[in-house]
This record gives structure tokens, sequence and C-alpha cells, in this order.
């Protein structure tokens, strides 16, 4: 397998080197003209060769041609084209700066005179979602939210109603790695899943891999969400913000050289806290609860060929319960990067990031104390190259290093007599690798993406235990030195996609990829709580991997107007982990020994129907698929239905724009209920009611659907003036729904010698909630 | 402990939330009927005892369906057999004057319904280095909440995992039987500390039971093996699971080979603490 990648990849990277010498190449930014901004994913047409390419995340392109007269056309969603004719004698820089197409415009037009096409691009299992879009979607409480609108999507379901958690094609919650501006955020949620960590207002653009992932990224199993933040507006300063049912949000941008330097200054906070200071009740008074958010960014332009940007984030939760009580959790993040043109024909990146989750559990009652503090700590750096170099080659390389270290657990318990302190064993791992990767026309009709990432983690220091063979007894220990490096895991990731054009409008896309995951997740709960235990790869647990084949036939009509999408995959998951009956997870240090270890398989297929202009728009999209799991010791080693196999999800997104100022969204899911385990008989053992289980996730629960709706409605602009503002009513849940989240067994009130299984939901009603949003 | 508080923080999540509940009416099939233990050898004479039932539907509002006619038998490794008599249905009890033998091997061997169903467990150390005392908090205190205190005071073994059960019996009834009320206590991290005193129980005056003076509060603490302390401590969590914060459903991890339930060989320190005012 791997010669034939190294065969192919050797054939794409030599095919055309015998007429370089013919071509010169074209590069430079695409920006929005208004606000500086990079237009991520601008398309460039070389309309007489019927070819092109497109920016990358900076905003960067280049393309390598034959020396030649044509006409470039640049188009983005939402801005105007522009066509420029040139002369190709030389290389050129050429930048685009494009105009807005929806603030120039009177009369009612939605969306581009002609939208990016997808077929054109060499990505299959990819979504990738403009910000635009996201606010057009129904929010709960007014809250715009990047991660709910991404469980809209074909082959991402939603962990639970109210829940940020979700699965990607039948994957498990740990295996999707999310990052802001590249830096990981380890927990994306706020309130318990409720709300994400993601301010829309200062996000420019979304990306999601479900599979075919390129060799650039790695490090999880199922999916890469790629979120990145804005630059801030470079020619003028701006702010914009809105006050909302639950929370307020403030943004300040602007240059600080004009056309050289920005920044960009974000908040967010809750107030419900506020108003229960307010209260008479005494245990509500002494409830504090809220979240906040605050990003941050700064973009410098050092010449021509480097820019550097520096981003940073900070978000918590909190909650007290009558000061007996309290629960934080939050992530930070920070970013620096380094762009670099050498040359038209290479682009380096250096990156390094540092994100940490954190939580906290403390609690205090009569004279005893209780402080449990754990993290988990990432510093990563990668260098990244683009090389363009020569006609239809695009070829990324680099390497990477990622230090992982985690603080599972920090414990002060306090009493009038025991005064102890418990440190959990901390770890560290260390990952390296590199990658390469090329994506080549090999021919009109078909493009080729092959790549290669090669990785090693590595432990340092800590504690390795050895397990009998029935993994119950520790039998031996090695107490490595600090800086020891000890364990080496390796990983070989083949990547590769093929998109086959049938003509301008349709293309069949198939892709395959190995991905490997060196973390863990380590969590039996019913829902996804911050209090995750993470653990690296050890001797003991090897790194998850996964193999995925997809296939998709994708089609656009009109001018782009509509598309249609229509994807089979299969993936098989190795090293799965689950857990002993009643497993022991809290403040162990020999977690290894709860640890049962398995196969899975997950297999679908995803429509999407996407209407991208007119008065009218949205998607619609379907899919049916099977997640399974087969690990010995659970289920009698039987394979039994993954929690989140959802046979069924269908998605309905929709914006319709009424008149000038009024547009109304609706958004409409429905999903197979989830898997649950419940009990085939009960015993007593003295008072205490014992079920007996059978069979593990053997019962789906009534099917989740809900229905939600939003208005929006513009101020009227004075003539001469900035300031522009809008309300946002929406309707959450709208005919009040009562989505089952868990299901529990118990006693009856009235008779506790009868048994009953009670569903709790949610969010049994309708939410509504009044948002106002300014810019100025 | 944890997971009460976390279900404080969920109900008033929940309740900020709009949260509802609705009785299911599933059908679920009948497993298979089972045989199910209660057994256990105590150091102690008159502690000991084997009880003997058969699982029953989910849904059935009966008792546990006993399981008459067994023959119960402990051997030990020392060659010893006991037999164990029916005195009431499903209770079997050995010789009044068998009392369980430290260090000692213990297997269980039920025959009934043409089943065979055997466990194993070995008696551990005996805490005779545990003291008891309780404090009466009135009213108005400044630094404690008002009720009843009762503490345990242990010379711990170092060096070795301990697991312990609490049981109290007010004026000779047994009070704490549910779930929640169960009393377990592991010192997996407090191995290395020497006579500390740690809270065992507390009664608030909204509590239902009301300790009164010239009662007798008796105080049983059990040292058990990790396999028992497990299974006890699976009998704690039974209310939650499911539940947004608690584990995923599954079954109880019992020791009976052929059966359900629990067989333990476990050691007791008894006391009595005569409530004054």
């Amino acid at each position: 397998m791997k010669k034939l990648f190294f065969c192919l990849f050797l054939a794409l990277f030599f095919q055309n080197l015998s007429n370089a010498q013919q071509n010169f190449t074209l590069s430079g930014n695409i920006k929005d003209a208004e606000t500086g901004e990079d237009l991520i994913g601008a398309t460039i047409e070389i309309k007489e060769l019927i070819t092109g390419t497109s920016a990358n995340v900076y905003g960067f392109y280049s393309i390598t041609i034959p020396k030649g007269k044509y006409h470039v056309i640049v188009r983005f969603l939402g801005y105007k084209d522009e066509t420029v004719a040139i002369d190709l004698n030389k290389n050129i820089d050429l930048d685009f700066n494009l105009k807005s197409s929806i603030a120039e415009l009177n009369e009612v037009v939605i969306s581009a005179n002609e939208t990016h096409s997808e077929i054109q691009e060499n990505k299959g299992s990819v979504s990738k979602l403009n910000i635009t879009t996201i606010k057009k979607v129904p929010a709960f409480m007014g809250e715009v939210d990047v991660m709910r609108t991404l469980q809209s999507l074909p082959g991402v379901q939603s962990g639970g109603e109210g829940t940020t958690g979700f699965f990607v094609r039948g994957g498990s919650i740990d295996q999707n790695l999310v990052t802001l501006d590249e830096a990981t955020i380890y927990n994306s949620s706020h309130l318990l899943g409720f709300f994400s960590v993601f301010n829309a207002d200062v996000i420019n653009d979304v990306e999601i891999y479900k599979g075919g992932v390129p060799a650039n990224f790695g490090g999880r199993l199922s999916s890469v969400v790629d979120i990145r933040l804005r630059d801030g507006n470079n020619k003028n300063f701006a702010a914009s913000g809105g006050l909302g049912t639950i929370a307020s949000r403030f943004t300040v941008e602007g240059p600080i050289v004009k056309n050289k330097s920005s920044f960009i200054v974000s908040g967010r906070r809750t107030y419900a806290d506020l108003f229960l200071k307010l209260s008479n009740n005494e245990t509500l008074k002494t409830t504090n609860i809220y979240f906040y958010d605050l990003n941050g960014k700064l973009n410098f332009q050092l010449g021509k060929k480097d820019r550097i940007f520096i981003s940073a984030y900070s978000g918590e939760d909190l909650l007290n319960y009558k000061k007996e009580i309290g629960w934080t959790w939050g992530n930070t993040s920070a970013t620096f990067r380094w762009n670099h043109i050498f040359n038209n024909k290479l682009f380096a990146n250096l990156t390094t990031t540092y994100s940490k989750f954190n939580y906290r559990l403390n609690s205090s009652f009569q004279a005893s104390k209780y402080d449990w503090k754990a993290n988990i700590n990432e510093y990563n750096s990668k260098m990244d190259f683009t090389y363009y170099p020569f006609d239809k080659h695009t070829i990324k390389f680099g390497a990477f290093a990622i230090l992982n270290k985690f603080e599972p657990g920090i414990v002060d318990v306090t009493n009038s007599e025991i005064k102890a302190n418990i440190e959990l064993d901390k770890r560290e791992a260390l990952q390296t690798g590199i990658y390469l990767s090329d994506e080549a026309k090999i021919s009109e009709k078909i493009t080729v993406n092959a790549g290669m990432r090669i990785s090693v983690q590595n432990l340092i220091g800590g504690t390795a235990y050895f397990y009998n063979q029935s993994n119950t007894e520790v039998i031996d220990t090695i107490q490595y030195s600090n800086n020891k490096l000890h364990t080496p895991q390796f990983a070989f990731e083949p990547r590769l996609s093929i998109n086959y054009k049938l003509s301008t409008s349709s293309a069949i896309k198939a892709s395959y990829s190995r991905m490997f995951q060196y973390l863990h997740l380590v969590s039996n709960n019913t829902a996804s709580i911050p209090l995750d235990i993470y653990l690296p790869s050890n001797h003991n647990l090897k790194p998850q991997w996964a193999d995925q084949f997809a296939l998709g036939y994708f089609k656009s009509s009109k001018n782009n107007a509509y598309e249609f999408s229509a994807e089979m995959y299969y993936k098989q998951l190795n090293n799965q982990i689950d857990f002993k009956d009643n497993a022991d997870l809290l403040l162990n240090n020999q977690i290894e020994k709860e640890i049962l270890i398995g196969t899975g398989k997950a297999y679908g297929i995803e429509f999407q129907i996407k209407k991208n202009i007119g008065k009218l728009n949205g998607w619609i999209s379907y899919t049916l698929s099977r997640s399974t799991r087969n690990i010995e010791g659970i289920n009698d080693n039987k394979t039994f239905l993954a929690r989140q196999d959802k046979p069924h999800v269908l998605n309905l997104v929709a914006s319709y724009q009424l008149t000038k100022r009024i547009q109304i969204g609706a958004s409409w899911n429905f999903s197979s209920g989830q898997n649950v385990t419940l009990p085939t008989g009960k015993y007593y053992f003295g008072d205490v009611m014992v079920p007996v289980y059978s069979s593990r996730n053997d019962y789906r629960l009534p099917s989740n659907h809900r229905l939600d709706l939003s208005l929006t409605i513009d101020g009227k602009k004075k003539e001469g003036s900035k300031f522009e503002s809008s309300w946002n009513i929406s309707l959450y849940n709208v005919y009040a729904r009562k989505n089952p989240f868990t299901v529990q067994i118990r006693e009856n009130k009235e008779n506790s010698r009868q048994m009953e299984a009670v569903q709790l939901s949610l969010i049994g009603t309708i939410i509504p909630s009044v948002t106002y949003n300014f810019k100025f | 402990m944890k997971t009460s508080k976390q279900n404080f923080i969920f109900l008033f999540l929940a309740t900020l939330f709009f949260s509802c509940e609705k009785t299911l009416d599933i059908k679920l099939p009948e497993g298979e009927k089972q045989i199910v233990v209660d057994g256990q050898v105590i150091d102690k004479k008159g502690e000991s005892y084997v009880k003997l039932s058969i699982t029953n539907s989910f849904y059935s509002t009966n008792e546990n369906s006993t399981l008459s006619g067994a023959n119960v038998t402990v051997s030990d490794n020392l060659g010893n057999t006991f037999q164990f008599q029916e005195t009431t249905p499903g209770m079997y009890l050995p010789d009044a004057n068998f009392e369980a033998k430290k260090g000692v091997q213990y297997q269980l061997k039920v025959l009934a319904n043409n089943k065979v169903v055997i466990s194993n467990a070995i008696m551990l150390d005996s805490l005779e280095h545990l003291t008891f005392r309780y404090l009466r908090i009135k009213p108005n205190n400044p630094i404690l909440k008002e009720g009843l205190y009762v503490y345990a005071r242990i010379s711990d073994q170092i060096g070795v995992d301990n697991f312990f059960r609490a049981e109290f019996l007010l004026n000779g009834n047994k009070i704490n039987t549910s779930a929640k009320d169960l009393i377990l206590y592991k010192d997996r991290f407090f191995k290395d500390l020497k006579n500390v005193e740690g809270l065992l129980k507390f009664w608030d005056k909204n509590d239902k039971i009301q300790i009164k003076a010239g009662d007798q509060l008796t105080i049983k603490v059990f040292n058990m093996s990790k396999g028992t302390f497990d299974y006890y401590q699976a009998l704690q969590d039974i209310p939650n699971q499911g539940s947004v914060f608690g584990k995923n459903p599954s079954n109880v991890p019992s020791n009976i080979s052929g059966g359900l339930g629990l067989f333990q060989a476990s050691s007791l320190k008894k006391a009595v603490l005569n409530i004054k005012e």
C-alpha cells in the first residue's frame, strides 16, 4: 500500500515537468474591499483555459499557466465578480479587492451573480459554512451557533437535545478535532452544551472535513472542524454588537496602520446571574451561573511578503450552588502565525498554538472541603509549506510537534482532622511528524490529491503500569525520569482523493483516508459533561485508527443555483474503548484496568440538495446510516449498536427574504431516537432494587424532531450614516416537542415496588427570544 | 456524594430550561429466571446467612420470589463443610456457633432447581482498632449545622487498601436500607494516614429518622474485599443509572457463578452508642 502511494506520488509530481518552461505564475491575495478581510476559498478562473484555483485560508492564491493573454474572473459568495484582462508574459503579482454585492444593491437580490461551485473543488466529504449562512439559521435563545448549524449538515449528528457535542459519520464525540485559528478547542460547549464557545461575530469561515481529510490535518478519527477568526477591518474603525435574551456581545475592530494592520476584540457574557441576585429566594440569590467568551486578534502586513497574526481566546463557565458547590470549566487558546511568501510559487506558514482546557469542582459542607482541579494543555508548533511548482500541481508539505500535558486531578480534601492532597499521575506525550501531499490535475477531467502523514508519539517521564493478563491487577510499575522519552507509537496515514469531472456541472469524487488518534476520552456518562478525562496512548492503550472510504456524486444546475450531492461512506474503526460494567473512572491512576477495547463499523449514505441563490435559499439533507461496536467483554462479545446509531436523520434549513428589510428563517430536524439499555428483569438485594440487563443498547427511544423559526427585521438605514441595526425574534421548538434526552428506571413514587421507565426531556417547551443587533 | 452534587446542579439547570419528565410505556422482554444469592459469612456468631431468591420481571410488583428447598453448603480451605439449614422460606442459616475465620477461603455451593451456583470469598482482617463517638449539635451553633453526628476513629492498616461498609440499627431496627443510604468508604488515598477520625453519618433536623435521648444506636462496620465493595458501590449507583450525569446502565458485578447477587466473607466491628441529651 505504501509503495503504491509513493509511486503514484512520483508519477503525479513528474508528469508535467517537461513543459514547465513555457509557464508563468499569477499569484496574490483576495480580500474584501471594505474591510480588508481575507476571502477564504474565493475562486480564480482563467476564462480561456476553463481552469482555475481557489484562495487558501489566508486569502492567498497562485496558479501557473502557459504564457498568453487571458481574462481572469474572481468570484466569492456574496461578492461582485471581478474580471481582469492580463497579458501573462512574466510572473505576475495581482491582488483582488472584491466588493460586497448585497451592500451596493438597492433591489432585493440575494447572493452573488454566480456562486462558487463545489464541483470544481477536489473535495468530497467536506462542507464549508459561510458566516452569513450560519447567521440565517434560527438560533437557540438568539445566540448564533456555529456548532449547532454544523449539526444540520448531512453526516453530522447532534449529541442530543441542547448539546453541542456531535458525532460525525458514526464516530464518537472525542473523534472530532475542533480548532479555532488552528488551536485545538477541547470542549466547545457552554452551559453543559446549550451554547457553543464560538462567538459568531468574530468568525470568518467554518469548514468541516468528514472524510477525505487532506494530509495536513490529523490527530482525530472522524472529523476536522476548522474555524477561522476574522482579522479585523484594516480600513476603518467599526463596532458591532447585540443585546440578547440570555447574553450580550460587543466587538470593536479597526486598523492599527491603515491597510497594513488591524485588530479585533470581542466579548460575550450571559447575565442570568444578575437577575438571580435580585431574587428574594435565598437559594436563587446565592446561586451563580454564567459564561463568557473573549476573543482578540492582531494582524500585521509586514511588506508584500510577510504577515503576522496573533489571536487569543478565553472563555469560562461558572456554576455556584448555595455557596456549597462550585463548578467552573473553560478553554484558553492562543495562536501565533507567520505567513511568508518566498516567491510566487512557495507560500509558508509557521503556526504556534497553545490550548488549555481546565475544570474545577469544589464543595464545602460543614467543616469538610473538597476541591478538585484538572486540566489538559497542548503546545503545538507546525511549519506548513504550499508549493505551486508547475501547472496543475499544488504541493503541501510540513512538519509538526505537539506536546500534551495532562493533569487529571489535583484534589484537596479538608475536614476537621484530615488534610489530604491527592495528586493523580500527570502524563505527558510528545507527538512529532511530517506530511506531504500533491493535488494534481491529471487531465481536464481528473484531479487527484495523494498524501501521506507520518507521526510518532512518545510519552515523557511518568509511571507506566503493567497489568496481569485479565487486566485486573498491577504486576509491575516503571517510574521513568522526568524528561525520558519512552513507549514510541507510530502512525502512517495514507490519504487519497480523486475528482472525476463528468461535465462542467457534475463530478464523481472518491476518497480513502486512514486516520490515527493518540488521544482517548474516558467517559462512561450518559451525557457529555465537562469532567473529561483524556488519556494519551500507552503500552496498554494503543492509538485509535480508522480507514474510511467515500464515494459521491455531485451535481450543480442553473449556474450553481442548485447543488445536489449523494455520498456513501464506509468506516472501520479500531482500538475503540469502552468500559467494564460499573467502571470506576474518577480519581483512578490505573484507569486502564477499567477499559475494554474493540472495533467499530460505520456506514451510510448522505444526500443534500442546496439552493444557493434567490429569495428562498437553504438546504435539505438526509442521512441513512449505521454505527456498530464490537467490544470484548460487552454484550456477550456480540456486536451492538453504538449509542450514536441513528439510522434516519433529516434536516431542512431555509431562509426567505420577504421584503428588502424582512427575512424569515426556519429549520426543522428529525432523527431516529437514541439507543438505550433497558432491564429485562430485577431482584432485590436487601431493600435495593437491582435491575438485570441482558443486552446493550437494544431499545430505541422515540424519535427527535423540532422546528425553529426566526424573523429578522433590519432597521432603516439613514443616508450617509454608518449605523445599521436589526431585530431578531426567534422561536425555538415551535410546537413544543418533548424530545427524549435520557431514560431512567426508578421506583414509582406511590408504590415503591412498581418500577417505571421515565423519559427526561431537557427542553419540552417553546422558547422565544429577542435579540437586538447593531453595527456602526 | 459527587453525583448528588452534580444532580443538584443539573436540577437547577433543568428548571432553568423547562425540562420535563414522562413515564414511558415500554414493553420489555422478560429475561431468563436466575438464582439470586445474598450470602455472608462473618467473623461473629449469629451474623452469617444465605438468602436465596429468583429474579422477577422488571415490572412485577412482587417481592423477591424466595427460593426454598435448596441444598446450601459453605466449605473452607481447611477441609470443613458447614450445612446451612432453611429456617424461613429462602433464608438459610448455619449452626449457631459458626463464625468465619481470618485468612480462610470460603466456598458457597447451592444446589437448586437442577442448577449449581458457586461462589468464593476470602475472609479479611478484623477491624479491632475502630472507635465511635457521637456529637449532638444544638440550634444556632456558629460552626456546625444542627443535628446528630457520628464519627469513626480508625488506626489504619498502612499500605493496604481497605474497604468498609457501615450499617446502623436504631433500637435494633436497620435504618439505612435504601441504595442512597448505603455508607461506603475506601481509603485508597488515605492509606498512609494513622489515627484519623471521619464523619460516618449525619442526621439533620429535617431527617425522617430522628434520634432521641434514650435511643440505642448500634453501629456495624464491615471490612470487606474490593469485589464486595464494588458490588455495594454499584448498588449505590443504581438510582443514577441512565440519568444525565449517571453512568451508562450496566449489570451489578456479581461474584456468583451461575447466578446473581453477592457472597461475601467480611469481618465485623460492632458498637453500641447510648444516646443521651
